[in-house]
């Protein structure tokens, strides 16, 4: 039969990934089960989606039934989940093959992917080197930004054409733009929760990674809308968003923010121009104008995000205490040890000291003489970043925002591990989106100087999303980014 | 306050109590709050678990609709206002039966708040008149109407259950029970006392099973209470101290723990103890609270906004997005309402308000049978039988169901339906009211609640016995056998049918009208003997009734001593006969060592001043009563296990005691009052013969739960019993029967049987005044050696003369049954 003879192309995606093991983007891999679906979905009648036998991977803090889900810890290094959670299901449905879960930091909390699996490598790195050996991989190869890091390698370097990511304080924007491929982080309370392991509830945005933004607008038409297993999401039915094929040509001018409260000292001055000339390139197509805008809260926004989720991850990682499922202690004294003392050691040998650390932090700030001073006030911030946008979108009438998603060029994983700060200067371009829920796409621009991807990324007003990619859509025409392409083998 | 405050003010005069309760209702509804799973109770252990039971990475919760209304409905039953934004919130502590490490409960914004509950204090009425602790709100005849004040309803879900292995010392949990819905009501501190806590959390139940907010019971209990006890000086404000008493599961319970609570803790301020704020536990086995931790020690809960859910926003008619379909109108809900508790009982009061009373309402609900009552006031459509259910709901019902205490079961094998029914036999005269007990008792006992009733009466043969011609054979042959009634009529007709009639109803057990049948003999009289005066006498017997009107009543009852019950005395028996020699001291004394077998608490008293004679039977003679205890009463003495005493242990000589009868009086009572005697079961008092100063001070001191009268056959000393008895009916003591001493002698030789004082001398005695010979002794030889050694009988166990005591002790427990609280 024909079908036979057709190479397969789980198999080739399977060996340039087994090629560039180097780039750690995966914890596990569902090799097996994904040639078995290659064939079934070969064999069964084809369904008209256009995700239709398209392998692709998601980040390891998606539930799939019966496959381990980590989240990049040692906490839950042997957590086989019991279910699939709802936009894992509604791929599968759409006939996607699943090859495997990528690498991550350590319950999404980072920028550089780097969990228990060790670090994700930016692709890009191997463009300018071949070397590969142990030895010199931390100071040749650059982190590939994070969270959902491995996703993000994936699409970049073509393995797979569409990645599932989460995007908490902007995990998937970051390393979008670090590896050069689009991220879209949709509106909060648009695609169920349902099956990821949570971080931060309120942030917490499921999202794709893709090399062109009508793939983002496939997998995100299959995945949207309402599901009775999470309460916050929209509940009015979603309706599918357009491609540019199927959107009418009409050419309306389009207005556009530059949130001068972005364009922050750290800010390379190559970033910076590259925000600037895009901006002037795009003025000169006379469809688009530009309006400077102020968003006052984003100084503190940082801060607010950074409280906000540490109760949150406080309150969350409450439920790992070893005796449900994930790691238990082997250290354990029979006479003399607690149930407290028994949960203190499993945490402590199976949590990341980044993850205590936020615990600590979260308890501490909840707790009820502090709630007011940390809890109540940062919500009160968070409060103003929402009116920030909304006075930007309604009164203003700007159509989304442009703004910068990191200040420089990647460094090096032996760099990173020198470096102590948990927080980067980099969040502070993509947490508003997260405190707001506002819809949010980062794209590749052009190369740095050292080769590496400059992103950029556009900030909709919350549930335009339709709007949002229509309007990437045609900023992305203007130019043609050079992607990379690792899938072939030379 | 101050009036409220003085109206509990607690023994010592100087402190009031506050108490406040946190209730928390399982919710009945099909499936968990915040999953799909079930939430049905008694499941194998983790079968009812989804991934957010488990608290499984990535999942989430999904509000319940039926758990927000059954709230609500229960926020309506408590007047609460309801806050039409409200918020979940995370109350985190680490706990192996809470797998997320927090529960989701509402703490800073509940759904409801401020609400006002009424309710019916249940005090029994001898209470309400004694007591003067309650300021009545309202008019005696009405319930007292309390009221307290709701601060919150809040919505949570209860945690799983942890079950401790003690045998491989770890601990199982069973995540089924996790995540069912519960509400939380706390009330302000506005009860007073553990009376008044009980009366609010009973109609609080009434109304969470009306509205269907709970179920009635289950195998898991549906309501649990945390008690917050606090007390204060009279002249203080509260200042917000308190003890919280945890997890208390039934109202019984509830009010232990508090009575419990405030002892404790005006002994302490009595003593200038302070009152720890501390958290305690309530030991249902030793009916006392223990200490579980100091508020100090408390945790931090650090509660959070639950991320997961959004507000909850209900909506009212004045809403006007009302129109979608997934939003919770409270209106709606309000419509869908049964009446309240308290509106039911209003509007029971006026429509039936021919025969029901609020007192009669008011000893249905402190006997739990309202729900019964409703349904059975439901099947029956004349208010006439309802009227006649209602009597015998509160009369055989109430004693069948042991003051309602089992009336659950009851309704359950007497359903209302057959109730109707069996009212309606009743009212028929199908079946008489003699009977009706009986055949309550026997459906109450046949677990089979669709057996129909004529199987019943069909079994036992129930039927009441209505045909004419079969009543006037019954009663001619009852004439026959009773010729004496006939002489007794010509004095007096209305003793002799009266007579009579209680010989037929004992024959024809419960088949007999008691109307019908006076009615055949008065017919049958008026028939065969016409004198005027008799005929006269039957028409208008009120005109000659014996009984005194209230008023000479009272007039006759002035000067005479109260009848006080000794304390700590179940039972007062007194043994008496009209002559001495009778073997009445004899009989005493071993029926009280037979009562002692049976493991009764057991005392003898002898009252023959002037001849005692139990000193001699139980080998105590020149023993004397020496010793006081604390509460200066006399000891008494203590041999064969009975507690003893007698006049020969107080006086200084073994000389004759020369008394007027004043200080006879006084030294009866001194006897009675001043001896230790309790914890008694029963206490026997050998009479003196005769009908004298003693017998009639004894019964006018104490109430006597009944007269033993013993005699001899020979007609001699029946006559002088006749008198004995006609002056115990006279000062109203009950008289339990005769017994027939020496009625027979066996020959030592020969085993040959001889009647020495003639025969049926007690039989013909009881006949006359329908008592039962209870037993009959013969005449032992060992007996008698035995009782003048003071070596009692009992000792020796095989003889005859034994059995029959211990057949009397039988015969006695059973006609004066003791709540047995210890047995020795």
């Amino acid at each position: 039969m024909l079908s036979n003879k057709t190479p397969s192309t789980v198999r080739s995606i399977i060996n340039a990934i087994q090629r560039y093991k180097v780039l750690n983007t995966l914890t596990h891999d569902c090799f097996e089960t994904a040639l078995e679906t290659e064939q079934q979905l070969l064999s069964q009648k084809k369904n008209n989606s256009a995700l239709n036998g398209r392998p692709i991977l998601i980040k390891d803090n998606f539930c799939l039934r019966d496959t381990l889900t980590t989240c990049a810890s040692k906490m839950l290094a042997n957590f086989r989940a019991p279910y699939t959670s709802t936009i894992v299901q509604r791929l599968i449905d759409h006939g996607c093959i699943i090859v495997g879960k990528t690498n991550m930091d350590e319950f999404a909390m980072g920028i550089a992917s780097w969990g228990s699996f060790g670090p994700v490598a930016n692709p890009w790195s191997l463009t300018k080197t071949m070397a590969t050996n142990e030895e010199n991989n931390q100071t040749v190869l650059h982190i590939a930004g994070g969270s959902s890091g491995g996703s993000a390698a994936a699409v970049a370097a073509n393995f797979v054409s569409i990645a599932l990511g989460s995007d908490t304080g902007g995990s998937i924007r970051n390393p979008a733009a670090r590896c050069g491929c689009y991220g879209f982080k949709p509106s909060y309370g648009l695609l169920s929760r349902y099956g990821m392991i949570t971080l931060v509830n309120s942030f917490d945005s499921p999202g794709f990674f893709a090399r062109n933004i009508n793939d983002l607008i496939y997998a995100t038409n299959a995945v949207a809308g309402p599901d009775n297993e999470d309460a916050t999401l929209i509940p009015k039915p979603f309706k599918p968003l357009k491609t540019s094929t199927e959107l009418s040509k009409e050419k309306r001018k389009i207005i556009i923010g530059l949130p001068d409260d972005y364009d922050i000292s750290t800010l390379s001055t190559e970033y910076r121009s590259c925000w600037h000339d895009l901006v002037h390139q795009l003025t000169e197509t006379g469809e688009f104008e530009f309006r400077r805008v102020k968003l006052p809260h984003t100084p503190y926004s940082n801060a607010a995000y950074t409280i906000l989720s540490a109760c949150e991850i406080a309150s969350n990682m409450a439920r790992y205490d070893g005796i449900k499922y994930g790691h238990h202690t082997k250290n354990i004294d029979k006479n003399k040890d607690t149930y407290e003392d028994i949960i203190t050691k499993t945490r402590d040998e199976s949590l990341g000291e980044r993850v205590r650390g936020r615990i600590l932090a979260g308890n501490y700030y909840l707790l009820e003489e502090n709630y007011e001073k940390y809890f109540v006030q940062s919500q009160r911030v968070r409060r103003g970043v929402v009116n920030d946008h909304k006075k930007v979108f309604e009164e203003d009438k700007i159509d989304c925002l442009l703004a910068p998603v990191v200040c420089d060029d990647p460094i090096t994983l032996a760099e990173y591990q020198k470096s102590d700060h948990i927080f980067s200067e980099d969040d502070l371009f993509t947490v508003g989106a997260n405190l707001a829920g506002l819809p949010a796409l980062s794209f590749p621009v052009r190369l740095s100087s050292k080769g590496f991807p400059i992103g950029l990324q556009l900030i909709g007003p919350f549930m335009q999303d339709q709007a949002l990619l229509s309007i990437a859509q045609r900023i992305c025409s203007t130019y043609e980014f050079p992607f990379l392409d690792l899938s072939i083998q030379n | 306050m101050a009036a409220g405050a003085a109206a509990a003010v607690l023994s010592s005069g100087r402190f009031y109590a506050l108490i406040g309760f946190e209730i928390h209702v399982k919710l009945a509804t099909n499936s968990k709050m915040f999953s799909p799973s079930s939430a049905a109770p008694a499941q194998p252990t983790n079968s009812q678990v989804t991934p957010f039971d488990m608290a499984l990475p990535g999942s989430l919760p999904y509000f319940n609709r039926a758990c927000l209304e059954a709230g609500i409905r229960a926020a309506i039953g408590l007047n609460c206002q309801i806050n039409k934004i409200s918020h979940f919130e995370r109350k985190h502590y680490f706990y192996p039966d809470s797998p997320a490490g927090y529960q989701i409960t509402q703490q800073r914004y509940p759904f409801a708040s401020n609400g006002l509950f009424h309710y019916p204090l249940l005090v029994k009425k001898d209470k309400i008149k004694s007591s003067t602790k309650y300021k009545f709100v309202d008019s005696p005849n009405s319930f007292i109407v309390k009221q307290c004040r709701i601060d919150r309803i809040q919505l949570e879900h209860d945690t799983g259950r942890s079950i401790h292995d003690e045998h491989q010392n770890r601990t199982l949990i069973d995540l089924n029970r996790f995540g069912t819905g519960l509400i939380e009501i706390v009330t302000q501190p506005d009860i007073k006392s553990s009376l008044e806590g009980e009366s609010f959390l009973r109609e609080l139940n009434r109304l969470l099973i009306k509205y269907n907010i709970c179920e009635q019971s289950g195998l898991e209990t549906a309501v649990r209470v945390d008690a917050n006890v606090s007390l204060h000086r009279t002249d203080t404000k509260p200042d917000g101290s308190r003890v919280e008493v945890k997890n208390i599961g039934s109202f019984i319970d509830v009010r232990q723990a508090i009575d419990f609570e405030i002892k404790r803790q005006e002994q302490l301020l009595v003593n200038n103890y302070p009152i720890e704020k501390e958290t305690r536990t309530f030991d249902t086995n030793k009916h006392q609270t223990i200490h579980l931790r100091r508020k100090e020690d408390q945790i931090d809960y650090r509660f959070m906004i639950e991320p997961n859910l959004p507000p909850l926003h209900l909506y009212d008619n004045n809403d006007k997005q009302i129109q979608q379909k997934d939003f919770v109108n409270i209106d709606e809900i309000k419509k869908t309402l049964p009446i309240s508790p308290l509106e039911e009982r209003q509007e029971f009061l006026n429509k039936y308000k021919d025969f029901l009373t609020a007192e009669h309402l008011h000893e249905l609900l402190r006997l739990d049978m309202m729900d019964y009552f409703r349904d059975v006031m439901n099947q029956l459509d004349d208010n006439r039988l309802r009227h006649i259910a209602l009597e015998v709901i509160l009369n055989d019902v109430k004693s069948i169901s042991y003051d309602g205490r089992k009336i659950r079961k009851f309704a359950q094998a007497v359903s209302p339906t057959l109730f109707a029914d069996i009212i309606k036999h009743v009212d028929k005269r199908i079946v008489t009211r003699f009977s009706l007990y009986t055949l309550l008792t026997l459906c109450n006992k046949n677990r089979d609640s669709t057996r129909p009733l004529k199987s019943f009466l069909d079994e036992h043969n129930m039927y009441a016995i209505t045909d004419e011609n079969e009543l006037e054979k019954i009663c001619l042959k009852i004439l026959e056998e009773n010729p004496k009634t006939i002489d007794r009529y010509k004095t007096n007709p209305k003793k002799a049918i009266e007579q009579l009639h209680s010989i037929t109803c004992k024959k024809h057990h419960g088949r007999i009208h008691d109307d019908i049948v006076n009615d055949t003999f008065k017919h049958y009289f008026l028939k065969n003997m016409s004198t005027r005066l008799n005929y006269f006498r039957m028409i208008f017997p009120r005109y000659h009734s014996t009984k005194p009107t209230p008023h000479q009543q009272n007039m006759m009852a002035r000067g005479l001593p109260k009848r006080t019950p000794i304390d700590g005395v179940q039972h007062v028996i007194a043994v008496g006969s009209g002559k001495g020699g009778v073997g009445k001291s004899s009989v005493s004394v071993n029926l009280a060592l037979a009562l002692s077998r049976l493991s009764y608490r057991v005392g003898i008293l002898d009252a023959d001043i002037f001849g005692p004679s139990i000193p001699t039977l139980l080998n105590l003679r020149n023993h004397k009563a020496t010793t006081l205890t604390k509460t200066n009463l006399i000891e008494p003495l203590i041999n064969f296990n009975l507690k003893c005493m007698s006049i020969a242990f107080l006086t200084k000589s073994d000389g004759p005691v020369v008394w007027r009868g004043l200080m006879v009086m006084q030294a009866i009572e001194k006897l009675l009052r001043q001896i230790a005697w309790s914890p008694l079961d029963y206490l026997i008092v050998d009479l003196p013969p005769g009908t004298g100063d003693i017998q009639l001070s004894l019964a006018q001191l104490i109430p006597l739960s009944g007269v033993l009268m013993v005699t001899t056959p020979q007609e001699l000393s029946l006559v002088d019993v006749r008198k004995a008895i006609e002056m115990f009916r006279l000062v109203q003591a009950p008289i339990l029967g005769i017994v027939e001493n020496f009625s027979t002698y066996f020959c030592q030789k020969c085993g040959h049987e001889e009647k020495i004082f003639g025969e049926n001398g007690g039989e013909s005695l009881g006949k006359e005044y329908h008592l039962k010979i209870l037993q009959s002794l013969p005449i032992d030889i060992y007996f008698r050696q035995a009782c003048d050694e003071g070596r009692p009988i009992s000792e020796k166990n095989d003889t005859i003369l034994w059995s029959k005591f211990n057949n009397l002790a039988n015969e006695i427990v059973k006609l004066l049954p003791t709540d047995r609280t210890t047995i020795i």
